[in-house]
């Protein structure tokens, strides 16, 4: 066992103490043929929502850093929002994870943003995204299916 | 067409949300214009507490706008690599330095140094953990309560009560004193009203850190004239070289690399770097424009808290109360906390004091509030309305831009905000301040103590960030994972 299972097997049973920590907020889903009118686009088909109103912008920033690493070249990503901190900081983050930032639009509850990846993978001179419970030399594999080798 | 970088939101939401928005900040405009001219007719020396008012409206304000904040400032950096908010407060930084030095000149200063040691490295380590956890600084939780966010309320909240716990705590925590510290406390004489020897917090002020010195950088390269001084020492020295090369660092480590991407044919040398560095300041034109309006507010903030001394003939707000006749929540010294520029955290403080006060607890035996600071009631707590009206100046930000949102929070986000709140009251008070107090307004007037703050709480906001990571991964892991990307 490593010291961080270890750490997080000690700390488990707090959590029936630590009462809040059940909740989970995100919801994520994965959509297929959901149209969208974007300004200046015109009808774009969203292939991933991801939504995080509520959610705190440390959370909510980098759950979507790991989707923008995980996502397929061409996936259109709607990200909604109600953290203006967040709304501001994503659009900077895209390059650092080959997307382009198509546009935010403010609505009544929320922003949301809409994102396309533009290649799969990371920039060069990027680490790979590492899997979870995978080993580097799997994760780049994993990677290398996504730009199609 | 696809866009870079973030434009403005396209605001999707039909006129009459918008039109009544535009009615709620007009009242929450109104309630603070009333409160200033309704406390003027009474008694005109309440124009002193109008004028921190009125600075923080304008505080409010340009936090909303830039959406400016300490913890998004390092959390952005560790996090995700954007330093929007990072460059945001260096121009803050830069600006305010600017104009502190001709404030100092002009003679209209009211900042006082803090002494120089390693509380502030490990205050500002406690801090800036606590602040990753909740999501905000201190200013920046005042700002998101403005907006409607019940967890900065939270946030708030919490900083305010631990530090009053912090402050008041004896007990057991005496054995934590060094008996240094007792020694040197008990040696300073205080009145016994305070009890200087026990709790841990008089300790550690009377025995400790009134032992250090305070001290410019202006006076550390001892120049004897003024203006070397303040421009010189306290602002090239202190605050503009610094943040330059801070910028530098942050162009170098997270901006550059995206930046000459695709750009390798035209690389012209240092022109292309200069033009990246440029490009870097200017990315986030909302953030510059509000740390570039904190900035010059902040400087002329001490000027005109120090005009307004100078024209009712009083060295602190104490001596304008104990004219009015009120005498109560004075300190022994018949003083309250009156810094004359920028604050958060000990107003919050007072407040929370004044509530443990009228439930039975005495606050007035402590060096930080009955000696220094005072409990007064917080209605007439000049500082604390400046707090007040910066989340006010906020929601009329917020609801002019539409951006207003009642939020209550998930248990899950309360717990943060609570638990990254007590961190952040606890790193203040051994810090001496906040984000604010112990560096915005520190590195700015020419003292190096703020940029010892600042080290701990970048160090705090990494170690907040890599925990954080840590938990999300573990929690999160199968939401992101099970997605069909």
């Amino acid at each position: 066992m490593n010291t961080e299972m270890l750490i997080y097997r000690l700390i488990g049973p707090f959590n029936a103490f630590w009462f809040g920590l059940r909740n989970r907020l995100t919801r994520v889903k994965s959509v297929r043929m959901k149209q969208v009118d974007l300004p200046r686009h015109g009808p774009v088909t969203v292939d991933v929502v991801l939504d995080f109103t509520g959610d705190s912008c440390l959370r909510t920033n980098l759950l979507v850093k790991k989707a923008l690493e995980r996502a397929h070249k061409d996936t259109v990503l709607e990200i909604a929002s109600d953290n203006l901190s967040s709304v501001e900081t994503i659009p900077f983050m895209l390059a650092n994870y080959n997307c382009a930032h198509l546009v935010t639009l403010h609505q009544k509850t929320c922003w949301r943003i809409y994102v396309r990846k533009i290649e799969a993978g990371m920039p060069e001179g990027k680490a790979p995204p590492r899997r979870r419970g995978m080993t580097a030399k799997q994760n780049v594999h994993h990677n290398d299916k996504d730009t199609g080798k | 067409m696809i866009q870079q970088g973030c434009d403005t939101p396209e605001s999707n939401t039909g006129n009459g949300v918008v039109s009544r928005n535009v009615l709620y900040a007009y009242l929450v405009l109104g309630f603070f214009s009333l409160i200033s001219l309704s406390t003027f007719a009474v008694d005109q020396r309440f124009v002193y507490f109008s004028a921190y008012l009125w600075f923080g409206f304008i505080y409010g304000m340009s936090l909303q706008y830039g959406r400016f904040c300490m913890a998004s400032a390092i959390r952005d950096l560790f996090a995700v690599g954007v330093p929007r908010m990072a460059v945001g407060i260096m121009i803050a930084v830069v600006l305010f330095s600017i104009v502190s030095a001709m404030v100092t000149v002009a003679g209209k200063s009211t900042f006082h140094a803090s002494p120089i040691g390693l509380y502030s490295v490990i205050g500002g380590l406690i801090f800036g953990t606590g602040m990753v956890f909740t999501g905000g600084c201190a200013s920046g939780s005042l700002y998101k309560t403005g907006e409607g966010s019940m967890a900065a309320l939270l946030v708030v909240l919490s900083l305010s009560f631990s530090q009053v716990f912090l402050v008041d705590a004896g007990g057991w925590l005496n054995h934590l004193v060094p008996a240094t510290w007792t020694a040197s406390a008990a040696a300073k004489g205080l009145p016994a009203a305070v009890t200087a020897t026990d709790g841990w917090y008089d300790q550690f002020l009377a025995g400790y850190i009134w032992n250090l010195t305070p001290v410019t950088t202006g006076e550390l390269l001892g120049f004897t004239n003024t203006l070397a001084s303040a421009f010189i020492g306290n602002s090239l020295v202190n605050a503009i070289l610094p943040a330059v090369l801070l910028l530098g660092a942050i162009y170098f480590r997270w901006y550059r690399k995206g930046y000459l991407r695709g750009k390798e044919a035209q690389y012209r040398g240092f022109a292309t770097e200069l033009s990246g560095y440029w490009s870097m300041l200017t990315a986030s034109r909302r953030t510059a424009i509000a740390g570039l309006i904190l900035g010059v507010s902040a400087g002329l903030h001490m000027w005109v808290m120090q005009g307004l001394q100078n024209r009712l003939g009083i060295s602190n707000a104490g001596e304008l109360l104990l004219g009015m006749g009120h005498t109560s929540g004075l300190s022994i010294q018949d003083t309250l906390f009156d810094p004359g520029y920028f604050y958060i955290t000990t107003q919050e403080a007072q407040g929370a004091a004044w509530i443990m006060q009228k439930l039975g607890f005495n606050m007035m035996d402590s060096i930080f509030f009955g000696l220094e600071n005072g409990v007064p009631n917080p209605l007439l707590n000049p500082v604390l309305w400046m707090s007040a009206a910066l989340v006010g100046g906020s929601a009329v930000m917020a609801l002019l831009n539409n951006e207003f949102k009642f939020k209550v929070p998930s248990l899950e986000i309360a717990t943060w905000a609570i638990g990254g709140g007590i961190l952040m009251g606890i790193g203040a008070r051994v810090g001496l301040g906040c984000n604010i107090g112990a560096f915005f307004a520190t590195v700015t007037n020419g003292d190096p103590s703020g940029w010892l703050f600042g080290l701990g709480m970048t160090a705090g906001g990494y170690i907040g960030v890599k925990f954080f990571n840590w938990w999300i991964e573990r929690r999160m892991a199968r939401e992101v994972a099970g997605l069909d990307l």
